[in-house]
């Protein structure tokens, strides 16, 4: 076992290492430039490749060649630069290319501001290109899981071929934490048979694009909604923090669910029954999760760094609107205290909120 | 006479439209392949636009990323395969216009790839727009006038934007005639041999004809290319290294 203390970027590209990755390419953006950085001395050292792309553009594309010819490719960005990969992933999805992304999350619009935020959880989760579909979206709330998730998640997106975004943030990517750091897994590009690697005699070529040019449309189209129906039941994943009996249930996700673990920590010592709820997999959301909280809580609150509450929708929409639900956001590019969030989840249990969606 | 045979790699009927350049590239770069037996090593990063079509009647392996990204595309299939032969079959709006960044960037970096570039100087599979190769006074859909220099800007011709590049060919052939075939079969075989031998960047444009959005016959699409295209776009090697 090797324990170190890392960055939760470097830890997300030293975990996407051990699963065998062996491509990188990607651009330089705050706050993941750590990411690309890693992978630049370290590729060579497994013999890999990296890349640093002219553009986000460049990169996401590059991504797709790398891993339509057999690599583990992975890639990773930020803010406006996860914007421009949204054309690149949505073609991910529909050549069934199991890439793995990484977005460390920033706060604003357009450009924004550099520092920590969750500002990326409307195109991350609903869907940031065209067209029908949903990445499987992993959110680490630590440097540990930053290391585990991109460890395990080109297995994961190689399962259902299909990918895989590792949706971190600026704080979760910056702090360091100490991390135990798993095996080596072995891979090869010659492993996977679906992979493009030349036609040999007597072989029908394989082509990776848009399937449906190769199969009938509608058939292709039925097997793709039967896997993302199998993948919605089967990959939700959750934290639950005192729920049963909660009064006040937070939802919090990445650097949030720090936070609010904390606030119910401190909020049951003095006997007001606050609750978490920490998706993990934000999709597949945790619908099951939900099932837990008791019809007398006074209220959801979902913790975020953004300004809309983004979060809170989806919250609405899988509970069917059962309970009153609120957002806990902020208006400048900071995270919430201990202290805020209890006194928020109070003022819900006390009936003072507004409930509000834009 | 021995009649000659089509590639094997052929299994279907080319669809493309009848007088298409696109077609008599496919048979020229299958020919190329089989005579060099690299079919299995070979595999051909798609644009997206007619061209894309040789996957439905070549049986080769292809990717196929989004519309212009080749120059990104084939950068990353070279160096996760250094062993495969590495091309694209471009169209000029994707490998010119929303390209232009990935392709000029593999070539500044002088990848070790190939770039055969179909230039027919409008979008044809959109219906006929401007294009970058969009020659000044010629009329298409999106310059129903022609194109001006004040509307339009000024046409791009890769050997002024790459003319003084670090990359180990540059060539720009035409199907217009036996002769010409000939002349761009050559320039295929030498490209892929330069790539073969890791001397760096290749791209071959060649100017094909597009009669249906051209409004000619294909006879006269080709006549088109000897007496007016070619004499905007030169054609010969203007890198050879």
């Amino acid at each position: 076992m090797e324990k170190r203390i890392m960055k939760g970027n470097e830890a997300m590209a030293e975990g996407a290492i051990r699963g065998g990755c062996n491509f990188f390419a990607g651009y330089p953006i705050t706050p993941q430039s750590e990411i690309l950085e890693w992978m630049s001395w370290r590729q060579k050292e497994v013999g890999g490749v990296f890349i640093q792309g002219a553009s986000e553009i460049e990169s996401v594309n590059m991504t797709f060649a790398a891993r339509c010819l057999g690599a583990r490719a992975f890639t990773s960005t930020s803010g406006p630069g996860f914007s421009l990969y949204q054309e690149g992933i949505a073609y991910w999805v529909s050549a069934e290319i199991p890439c793995v992304v990484a977005c460390v999350q920033r706060f604003g619009i357009g450009d924004g501001f550099i520092s920590a935020g969750q500002d990326n959880f409307w195109q991350a989760v609903k869907c940031g290109g065209n067209g029908d579909y949903h990445l499987i979206v992993l959110a680490p709330n630590s440097v540990q899981e930053s290391c585990d998730m991109a460890y395990e998640s080109f297995e994961l997106a190689e399962k259902y071929r299909h990918p895989v975004l590792l949706l971190s943030d600026g704080t979760i990517g910056q702090m360091m934490e100490p991390v135990v750091l798993p095996e080596m897994k072995k891979y090869s590009i010659d492993d996977l048979d679906w992979t493009i690697s030349g036609c040999k005699p007597g072989e029908d070529h394989k082509v990776a694009t848009d399937v449906t040019y190769f199969e009938p449309v509608t058939e292709w189209n039925h097997k793709y909604i039967a896997k993302m129906r199998k993948i919605a039941e089967n990959e939700q994943r959750w934290e639950s923090f005192e729920v049963e009996d909660a009064d006040v249930v937070l939802v919090a996700y990445g650097i949030s669910s720090r936070v609010a673990q904390e606030a119910v920590a401190r909020a049951r010592k003095d006997g007001f029954k606050l609750g978490l709820i920490r998706p993990i997999t934000l999709w597949p959301w945790p619908t099951k999760a939900f099932d837990a909280i008791p019809d007398t809580c006074k209220g959801i609150v979902t913790v975020e760094v953004n300004m809309m509450g983004q979060m809170r929708e989806e919250v609405i929409l899988r509970t069917k609107g059962k309970f009153k639900t609120f957002a806990m956001t902020v208006d400048e590019p900071r995270i919430h205290t201990v202290n805020e969030v209890i006194e928020y989840a109070k003022s819900v249990y006390d009936g003072r909120e507004e409930e509000e969606v834009f | 006479m021995v009649p000659k045979k089509a590639p094997e790699l052929f299994y279907d009927e080319s669809r493309f439209c009848g007088g298409c350049g696109h077609g008599i590239f496919n048979r020229i770069l299958a020919e190329v392949l089989e005579e060099m037996d690299i079919v299995s090593d070979t595999i051909i990063c798609s644009d997206i636009g007619c061209n894309h079509q040789f996957q439905f009647w070549m049986n080769v392996d292809a990717i196929v990323p989004p519309h212009g990204k080749m120059g990104a595309a084939i950068t990353a299939m070279k160096r996760v395969r250094p062993d495969k032969n590495i091309m694209t079959i471009a169209g000029d709006g994707g490998a010119y216009a929303i390209g232009i960044g990935e392709t000029t960037s593999a070539a500044l970096r002088n990848e070790n790839v190939v770039m055969f570039v179909m230039n027919n100087t409008l979008f044809g599979m959109t219906g006929g727009q401007l294009a970058p190769t969009t020659m000044i006074d010629q009329k298409v859909a999106s310059a129903p006038l022609g194109r001006t220099v004040e509307d339009n800007g000024q046409n791009t011709d890769v050997f002024k934007l790459m003319g003084d590049m670090d990359i180990a060919y540059l060539a720009r052939t035409s199907v217009t005639s036996p002769a010409n075939i000939m002349k761009t079969k050559k320039a295929v075989r030498k490209a892929i041999e330069k790539h073969q031998a890791g001397k760096g960047f290749c791209l071959v444009e060649v100017l094909v004809p597009c009669p249906t959005n051209w409004h000619m016959t294909p006879a006269k699409s080709m006549e088109y290319i000897d007496e007016v295209v070619s004499k905007v776009y030169e054609l010969g090697e203007k890198i050879d290294r």
